[in-house]
Order: C-alpha cells, then structure tokens, then sequence
C-alpha cells in the first residue's frame, strides 16, 4: 500500500481538507492508500517513510528524496482536477 | 463533537485597515473579547502568518485563512472579515508572492485534524467566487451571516 504525507504549516487545517480529497480521489480509483498528517517543519524528519509528499505551503524544509506535489489548487480550486491527476499517477 | 460557533458577532466588516497585521489584530482581538481563543491567540496567529502565510489566490476575490494551534482556543469558532480594501498578504504556495485579500476567515479549530466537514465547507466557500462576490458587496452583517451559514452549516 502507497503511503502519502500532507504537510501544512500547522499539520491541522489544509493538510485535513487535502488528505480528506486525497483519500477520497484514491477511493474512487480503487487505489489502496494512507494518509498521515504533518507540520511542513516536520517533514525532512518524516518524509522517508513515505512515498509521496503533498504539501499546501511552500516546501523548502530540506532534502527528501520522495516526489513532491504543491496542491494549493485543491484549496483553490483552480485546476484541481490536474493536480488530483498527478498525485494519483504517483499512487498507482 | 463541539459544534462550531459562527453568528453576526463572528462576521466583521473592517474599514480603513492597511496591513494584515492590523487586519489579524482585530479579529484575533475580537474572538478574544468573546472568550473563543485565548490571550496567547493573537500572537500565535501572527508568527504563523509570518512563517506559514494563509493568503489564497483564487483568481478573483483573494481570501486568506488564518489560524493557529488548537492550545489557543476555547470553543471552535470561525469569523469572517469583509474588507473595504484589499489588503497585502503573502501567498500560502510561494511565500515570496504579494497577494491583494478582501476576504479573511479565520479558522479558531479545538481539534487537529478534526472538523474536516466543517473545513471542506469552508473550501467550498472560498471556491465559490459567485458568492464571495455577493458576500463582499453587502453592508448588513445578519445578511452577511445567514448568506455564509447557507454554504457552511
């Protein structure tokens, strides 16, 4: 099973609403994953059990070696679709 | 679960703010006086704003969504300033990028990683341009209020 890390600033508001649409974009295309939940300053500590990381602040916390995926547009609503498509075509 | 605190006393119409220090101070202040976050609130709102910036580009009206760690608060609330003015705030993606905000929503959450019904509402609510607009050009706070609750409750 693929892991994700949503990280924010506060690991609490947007990373919830990101890993909510996550989750239910993994459901809907019969991909088994988990979510956690982070505080971006905690991601260079945690990032190596993962497989992808998706953040909805700027990510400039150090060097992970996962990919890494901006998704403000899941707040936004601009392009949402798009970056749902990305970090499921990492998922699979 | 507590339910979220959200009436008139929550929306705030400011005129005349120039900074999002000044924008967050009043607000911070507001929920303070009515016993939602604690004292330390205020402060812990604008460090935050200053390391992580809230400011959402949504391609028409801006919005910003502070808020800080569950210690601060007493009761979960939301409040909602409505600008005069847009104001400068940074953007949540490229801290670098100066964004206009008219709208702000101040998110006072008790539980992390909680209230997930209550926050896809309110990405709902920041995604829906047509209402933000609506929102942005009325003056009575009841109006206000019940047009916000209408998407959020």
């Amino acid at each position: 099973m693929k892991r994700v890390l949503v990280a924010c600033g506060n690991g609490i508001a947007t990373s919830t609403v990101v890993a909510t649409k996550i989750r239910e974009a993994c459901e809907s295309n019969g991909i088994a994953v988990t979510v956690s939940q982070c505080k971006l300053l905690e991601v260079e500590s945690k990032a190596e059990d993962f497989d992808l990381l998706v953040t909805t602040g700027k990510f400039s916390g150090g060097n992970v070696k996962v990919p890494v995926v901006g998704a403000i547009n899941l707040l936004t609503g601009i392009n949402e679709e798009a970056t749902l498509e990305e970090i499921i075509g990492y998922l699979k | 679960m507590e339910e979220i605190i959200f009436q008139e006393e929550q929306v705030l119409k400011l005129v005349g703010f120039k900074t999002k220090e000044e924008v967050l101070s009043e607000i911070a202040d507001t929920l303070c006086q009515q016993g939602i976050v604690k004292e330390t609130y205020k402060e812990a709102i604008l460090n935050r704003e200053k390391e992580f910036p809230t400011g959402l580009n949504t391609g028409g009206i801006n919005l910003a969504i502070p808020h800080a760690d569950v210690a601060h608060v007493n009761k979960p609330a939301i409040a909602i300033a409505i600008l005069d003015k847009p104001v400068e705030f940074q953007a949540m993606d490229e801290p670098e990028q100066t964004i206009f905000v008219q709208v702000v929503v101040m998110l006072a959450l008790k539980e992390a990683h909680g209230h997930i019904e209550m926050l896809q509402k309110v990405v709902g609510l920041i995604q829906d341009q047509e209402l933000v607009k609506q929102v942005i050009e009325l003056e009575d706070k009841t109006e206000i209020c019940n047009k916000i609750k209408g998407k959020l409750f």
